[in-house]
């Protein structure tokens, strides 16, 4: 019994129980790793809680409140919800992102070149402009927006499944085509409902297309985040089951792995955090693809490591964006889905290169 | 205590691949599946770990139909070795082993000494901290023996029988590892674990064999000892190629050669 005690395992039984963390421990540098990534977090946090049109300085705030009542209610009322979305977006999309590459066992897979992004954003836009014509009670309209982009998205992934259902694996020729396809159906069906959108509904359309942290208010964000949370924790319950498909379908059955069910709850959840977080700030690209990517260059591809080092530092990763965006044109604010395609673009080019040279 | 093909028909598509078939897996016994490209014997295998449904018969596992378990309670008991994957992302030959470890009830340290051991074994301790993508064909096929058996590994030494069902595990070994890797089989399955082997080298079969199974077009041709079914009207046959077998005096096994 002591010396189980001392087992570094052990000390994360509550992980353990959760089933999120089993039998196996991390190396010694994936735990530096991680921890850093937490540091970097809160850093970052704090950072861009400070920063912005307005200086805030947090520590008068907290330890005297009365006396900077007009920032104190700046930051909790507009810096804190969009500083958090930012963090709680940045990390869903690249855990999604991380969970996509291992299912479809291709590390290009990210929501938005699969076109799951579009999907969610296909399916908000219809809730904008058509919503009002259903009968939705009251209580409802604040999940409507979450729920319409998560169906969305949903429904892009269910069809990337029953695509890949044969091999169960996505080659990059098709993954990259299929995305296109997908793609131009929800450009096609964007731009059917911008047409038939009036003038106020077309400004909250075009919001869609570049991907902003404007909306971001505790009304908005409470929502989403009872969407997210379970979605996430689904998905962090997959992490050997993510190993083990690696050696492929049948492969992983042998080993005890149920894969239709795998596969199905990472489709779900997938498609309930990139629609919960699309809804509220629109179509942020390359966050996915690009965060897992650099956590697999630290500390390698086991995924009880990848799935919430990806989830630290794709939170840390938006919220340096959004702060960029807010900072780098005062008084004026950049999309913030501009700033991550500035950076990821090149890193995708670069991905592209590097994954033809390998095969 | 057996795992048992019981009058099994499988059919894939429209084609009906296994036309009932009965073999046992018992521990202890190196069993060997042989038999023409296409006869079916990857299939056999697949309906033995239950990714193939017969259509009529039963699998059974220590008496228990296999269709009432689930995937870990199978995983558990045994472990099959196919193909080779191609693996997307630059995995560690140690994390690659570590995917077989199934025995979820057992506590962390079980799993390093098992994995010491089984790497020991496989003879290849000195690349587990290697890239898995960056070792030779046979070497990837090393790594995956060890996984396979680190999976029906007896590490608490409990009394469950284990089944290690291989599909031609030597296809992309050098001789020394071919043998390597059957006297290993040899070995777990002394020490109780029941093994089947699909081999297309009848000399290895031969040799290691306790008890063959001959398929020919869906159907156990001939079963029995090595004696009893490496006769050279029986192999002439399944492969409709001339060939002859002698008894090795100095060796004292069969050697089968084609004319
Ligand atoms: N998924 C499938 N669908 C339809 N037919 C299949 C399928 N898999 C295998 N077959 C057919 O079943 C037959 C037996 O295949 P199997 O793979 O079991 O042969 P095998 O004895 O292992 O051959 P080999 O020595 O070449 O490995 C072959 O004729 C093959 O074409
Ligand atoms: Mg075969």
């Amino acid at each position: 019994m002591v010396e189980e005690a001392q087992n570094p395992t052990d000390r994360m039984s509550w992980l353990k129980r959760l089933g999120i963390v089993s039998k196996y421990s991390f190396s010694t540098s994936q735990a530096a790793i991680l921890v850093g990534l937490v540091v970097f977090l809160l850093v970052t946090f704090v950072l861009a809680s400070m920063t912005g049109a307005l200086w805030l300085p947090l520590f008068d705030i907290v330890w005297n409140p009365s006396s900077f009542d007009i920032e104190r209610t700046i930051f909790f009322q507009l810096r804190m919800p969009k500083v958090l979305m930012a963090g709680v977006v940045g990390a869903t999309l690249a855990l999604a992102g991380a969970c996509l590459q291992g299912m479809f066992r291709n590390p290009l897979a990210d929501p938005g070149l699969l076109g799951v992004a579009s999907g969610a954003a296909l399916g908000a836009t219809s809730f904008i402009v058509l919503g009002g014509y259903l009968p939705f009670p009251n209580w409802f309209e604040p999940y409507g927006l979450p729920v319409a982009a998560a169906i969305g998205a949903t429904l892009v992934t269910l069809f990337l499944y029953a695509f890949t259902r044969r091999q169960g694996r996505l080659n990059l020729v098709t993954l990259i085509l299929v995305g296109i396809a997908i793609n131009a159906m929800g450009g096609v069906g964007l731009g059917l409902l911008q047409y038939a959108s009036d003038d106020n509904q077309l400004r909250s359309l075009t919001f869609w297309m570049m991907g902003s942290f404007g909306r971001s208010t505790w009304d908005a964000i409470i929502p989403a985040f009872f969407i997210m949370a379970p979605a996430s924790y689904f998905l962090l319950r997959s992490v050997r089951s993510l190993d083990l498909l690696q050696l492929g379908d049948g492969e992983a059955r042998n080993l005890g792995i149920d894969v239709h069910r795998v596969r199905k709850s990472i489709v779900f959840g997938v498609a309930a955090i990139v629609g919960a977080g699309v809804a509220i700030v629109g179509m942020i690209g390359f966050v996915g693809l690009v965060v897992p990517h650099i956590v697999r260059l630290l500390g390698g591809p086991i995924h009880r490591y990848v799935i919430p080092a990806s989830a630290l530092l794709g939170a840390s990763t938006l919220i340096l964006a959004d702060l960029i965006s807010r900072t780098i044109v005062v008084p004026a604010e950049l999309p913030v889905g501009l700033v991550t395609a500035f950076i990821g673009s090149p890193c995708l080019l670069w991905l592209l290169l590097k994954t033809r040279i390998h095969s | 205590m057996t795992l048992s093909a019981n009058n099994v028909s499988v059919k894939l598509g429209d084609a009906e691949i296994l036309k009932g078939v009965s073999c046992q897996v018992e521990p202890c016994r190196t069993t060997a599946v042989i038999g023409a490209n296409g006869s079916g014997k990857s299939t056999l295998l697949r309906t033995l770990t239950g990714e193939y449904s017969p259509n009529e018969g039963t699998v059974l596992l220590d008496g228990i139909n296999i269709a009432s378990l689930s995937p870990l309670d199978q995983a558990q008991h045994r472990a099959l070795m196919s193909q080779n994957p191609s693996i997307a992302f630059d995995f560690l030959v140690s994390e690659i082993i570590e995917m077989g470890w199934v025995q979820d009830s057992l506590p962390h340290k079980f799993l390093k000494e098992s994995l010491a051991e089984v790497s020991r074994l496989c003879g290849i301790e000195s690349f587990l901290q290697r890239a898995f993508n960056g070792l030779s064909g046979g070497e990837q096929q090393r790594v995956h023996f060890a996984r396979v058996l680190l999976q029906i590994w007896n590490a608490s030494h409990d009394d469950t029988s284990r089944y290690l069902l291989l599909d031609e595990p030597t296809s992309n070994l050098d001789m020394a590892y071919e043998l390597e890797i059957l006297k290993l089989t040899k070995l777990v399955s002394s020490q109780g674990m029941g093994a089947l082997v699909v081999l297309h080298d009848l000399n290895l079969a031969a040799r290691f064999a306790d008890f063959v199974y001959l398929l020919v077009d869906g159907r156990v041709f001939c079963e029995g000892t090595v004696v009893e079914v490496f006769t050279e009207e029986v192999l002439s046959e399944t492969y409709q190629v001339p060939i002859r077998v002698e008894r090795h005096g100095e060796l004292n096994r069969l050697l089968v050669i084609a004319n």
